[in-house]
Parts: structure tokens; sequence; C-alpha cells
């Protein structure tokens, strides 16, 4: 009672499980989560580079391996999270960048429909291109 | 019996000072108003039922920023946290995480305040007119547009409640402060972009900031700390690139 | 420059390896992962091994360069985002240690697939 400070102060922080309090933290950590999975499917496809270059009996069975029901169930999850990454990179452009005409900043989907658009014939040309050489 | 009976909504609200162990939440029961938000509860519970609760208040309205608190988890202004958004309750009230606190919903905010002034949230002039007018600094409506949304902080801190980051790190200079940064930095008024660089450009500074985003999210100014503090990492990346390939082009 | 962060070097890669993948991942996963699983044979055909097959998918050079830099950008997107995820998830390790684990990685994993792509 003479003033002085008793206790330590009582921090309270929203703690390392933010992510599990709200939707919107949750889609955003799913985003973050997105990482993890491009980065395996980027060494998988390392393998499948490495491999292709090995006889014709391991590449075979890394395919088998790469196709097996199991990982087929993984592609599936990764590309879903691949394409929550490219839907929620493209939305966030226009809180990044601030381009003004006349004073009036740009609507923002005028900054994020060239880029599913892009997206669109980007993805479209490859699938296209790969039929092509398959089908040669 | 012609009697109307009262609703009655449960308030589980916080209770801590500073020389007890351990922080408790005390119930109390509010009869239930249809225009009440919950700053009229706590200045019921304070004014008819248990006058030692502490918290902040003054406007009433959303302007001054002083009566942020966790309603359910979520940071809000208790001004503008309408009952009938919560029945049937319980209606559960804390102070706003990532912060010391006080005394029951009042947070300690000398961290805030040394943060916010770190960013000098001030006009500052290469003349040093930064407290008296020395002319007049005339500025078009274009020019008031481009930094509008970002003056519009009331200082709440319902946006640090809110940052995963600030729940880690008290260094981090947070969204309040660098969005007032970039504020300053957009003004066309403004010279002390250089001035700022130092602690915006540092890793407490915007760096730090991962994009959660939530503090643009819970912002009742709807200022977008979030994409101001984007918006400063883009200028600051091409301020790095450009003092380390074209340091000649970098005044000192 | 003292005080100073460095962290644009890291910033500005992982936006554009943001970018790259967003833009290629998805598809990258749909033909190496799930086209011939499902039994597609164009893709089978162009996985298949052989000259007409992966060879013709990345017989040119200039194509075996881009998809390099494709994984290499998304492996340096991954790591920022895998090291701010992790700091975020209040995993207390000295700064220094997570960006070398975290960029370390994705400049091995670079290298390798430099090395894989050069002797192809």
């Amino acid at each position: 009672m003479d003033g002085e400070v008793l206790t330590q102060p009582l921090f309270r922080s929203l703690g390392w499980t933010w992510w599990t309090k709200r939707p919107s933290y949750l889609l955003v950590f799913l985003r973050e989560s997105s990482s993890v999975f491009i980065a395996v499917q980027v060494v998988l496809v390392l393998v499948l580079l490495h491999k292709a270059g090995q006889p014709a009996a391991d590449y075979q069975a890394y395919l088998d391996f790469l196709w097996n029901p199991g990982m087929v169930v993984f592609h599936v999850v990764s590309i879903v999270f691949a394409l929550w990454h490219t839907y929620t990179w493209f939305n966030l452009l226009p809180q990044t960048v601030a381009i003004r005409i006349r004073g009036r900043r740009i609507p923002g989907l005028l900054l994020v429909a060239p880029q599913f658009g892009g997206w669109a014939v980007v993805t479209g040309l490859i699938i296209a291109w790969v039929w092509w050489v398959g089908a040669a | 019996m012609s009697t109307a009976i009262e609703t009655m909504v449960k308030f589980e609200v916080f209770r801590y000072q500073p020389d007890w162990d351990e922080p408790t939440y005390q119930v109390y029961d509010v009869p239930y108003h249809e225009d009440w938000v919950v700053l009229d509860a706590l200045n019921y519970i304070k004014d008819t039922i248990d006058g030692t609760l502490t918290y902040r208040w003054s406007c009433r309205m959303g302007v001054c920023g002083s009566c942020g608190a966790m309603v359910n988890g979520y940071p809000k202004l208790t001004c503008a946290a309408f009952l009938s958004e919560y029945m049937p309750g319980p209606i559960r009230v804390e102070p706003l995480v990532n912060f010391n606190v006080e005394r029951d919903l009042v947070t300690n905010l000398e961290g805030f305040m040394d943060k916010l002034e770190s960013v000098q949230p001030w006009i500052i002039r290469d003349d040093g007119a930064t407290d008296e007018l020395k002319s007049e600094y005339l500025q078009t409506p274009a020019q008031h547009a481009v930094y509008q949304q970002f003056s519009m902080c009331i200082n709440c801190l319902l946006c640090y409640a809110a940052c995963p980051v600030s729940s880690h790190s008290d260094e981090f200079i947070g969204p309040a402060a660098l969005a007032l940064a970039q504020r300053y930095n957009l003004d066309s008024r403004d010279e002390g972009v250089e001035q700022r660089r130092d602690v915006i450009l540092k890793d407490e500074g915007i760096w730090e900031c991962s994009f959660v985003g939530e503090c643009s999210a819970v912002c009742p100014k709807h200022v977008d700390p979030a994409g101001a503090i984007q918006q400063a990492k883009m200028t600051g990346a091409i301020d790095y690139y450009r003092r380390l390939l074209m340091p000649w082009t970098v005044k000192s | 420059m003292r005080g100073r962060s460095h962290e644009p070097i890291f910033w500005s890669i992982f936006g554009m390896g943001g970018v790259i993948a967003a833009m290629f991942i998805p598809v990258m996963i749909f033909v190496t992962g799930i086209g011939g699983a499902a039994g597609w044979d164009a893709v089978t055909g162009a996985l298949a091994h052989g000259e007409d097959g992966i060879g013709a998918l990345l017989n040119h050079a200039p194509v075996r360069a881009v998809l390099g830099l494709i994984m290499a950008l998304a492996s340096v997107h991954a790591a920022h985002r895998i090291r701010h995820t992790l700091i975020d998830l209040h995993v207390h390790a000295p700064p220094a240690v997570l960006i070398v684990a975290s960029y370390g990685a994705a400049a091995i994993l670079s290298a390798l697939i430099a090395i894989v792509l050069a002797l192809f």
C-alpha cells in the first residue's frame, strides 16, 4: 500500500492459436499453409525430372508412386491449396498497390480481373500444349 | 398479470487489479434494451451494481477511440457493439488482447504511445517548421485523397488486438502507427520521409507484418492499415534496391 | 544502412515467387500429379519416357530454364511464408536461425533444380 507495483504486468496475448479463433484467421492460415504443399510439389516434380533421366523402369516406378491413389489424394489437396493461394494472391493486389487516375483510386476489380484472365489463358495454353505433345 | 418481465442478459466481465494474483470473470445480469450497446451495459453495471468496475470511455459515438474491448473474443468499440447482435448472450467483455492490463478493462497504452511518437506522425518540413506555420501549405483535393483514408484513425487500438504479429512481438510498431506513418509520408505538404525511414524500414517496422489483414477487418474507421503497410513495403523495397544499386541517386 | 532491414531482398523474391506460384503451380500439379493418374492418355503420353514423351515436353532448353525458374521462385516463396508462419505461431527461434534454415533450404532446392535440369 506504499504505491509500489506489487505484481508483474498482466500481458494477455492473442496467443499462438490465433488461427483457430475466427474463420477469417483460419482462411489466412490456410493461405499461408499453401506454401507447404507448394514446396512439396516442387520437390516431387524435381524428383520426376531427375527420374526422367534414369532407366525406364526406375522412371515408371516413380510414376507409379506419384499416381497411386494415396498420392492422388495428396495432389488433389495440394491443388486446392495452390488454387487458394492463387485466389487470395490475386485478390490482395489492390491493397498492395494504390493506382490513381485523376486522383481517384482505380476499382480493385480492374487489378484483379486481368490476373484471373491471365491465369486462365496461361493454364489453358499449358494444358493444350501438353495435350498436343502427348497426342503426337 | 400485466407486469412485463424484463429480458436479462448475462455479462461475464473480466476483472483484474494489480495486487491480484489471478484475473477472474464476474457475472452481472443486465436488463436487455434493444437500443443498448455494450458500453451502456457497462455503465449500467457501474452505476447500479458494482461501482468498482473500471473501464475507459468518453464520447459514446465512435470518435474518441477509448472504449475498445474484446466482446465475445472480437475487438470492438463497446459503444458500437449492440446487445441485439449478441442475444441471447452471455456476453463476455475482456480488455483488448496484446496489451498489458492495468485494471479490469483498462490496458496500458504507454508502449503504443512510444511507437506512435517514434513514427513522427505530424507534418515535418525541411525548413524545420514543425510547430509553427510559416506559410500556408496548399493542397488539392486529389493530393488530399491520396492519404485521406489513412488519416481517419482514432487510435482505438482494435487493430493491435487483432494482430497475430503484435501477439508475439512487443517491438512491432504495429498497424495504427504504421498507417499513420504512411499517412504523413503520402501527404504532399510533408517532407519527413527521410526522418521516418529508419523506424519504418527496420524489421520491427513494416517487415514483421505477415499480411494477415485482420487489422483492416476490425477497423471501425476503415483505415486499412494492412494496405498501408503493404504499400509501404513496396516503396521500401524499391528504396532498398535503389540504395543498393544506384547509391549516387540517394541524398545522404 | 545500419539497423536497416535486408528483408526487402526476401520480400521481393517472395513477391515474384507468389505471382509465379499463383500462375503456374496449379497447372503443374494437375499435369504431373492428377492428369496421368486419372488416366488421360494425352497426359500419360506427354509424360511417357522416351524421345516423344517427357523428352518432347522438355526438349527445348528455354522451356527447361523457365520451368526451373518457376520451381526455384516458388520454393523461395514457400520458404518465406513458412518462416513467417512459424514466427506467427510463436516459435521462439533466433531470427538468423530461421533465415538460414528457410532460405537455405530453398537455395539448396534451387541448386538441385539447376543441376538436374543442366544434366537433362
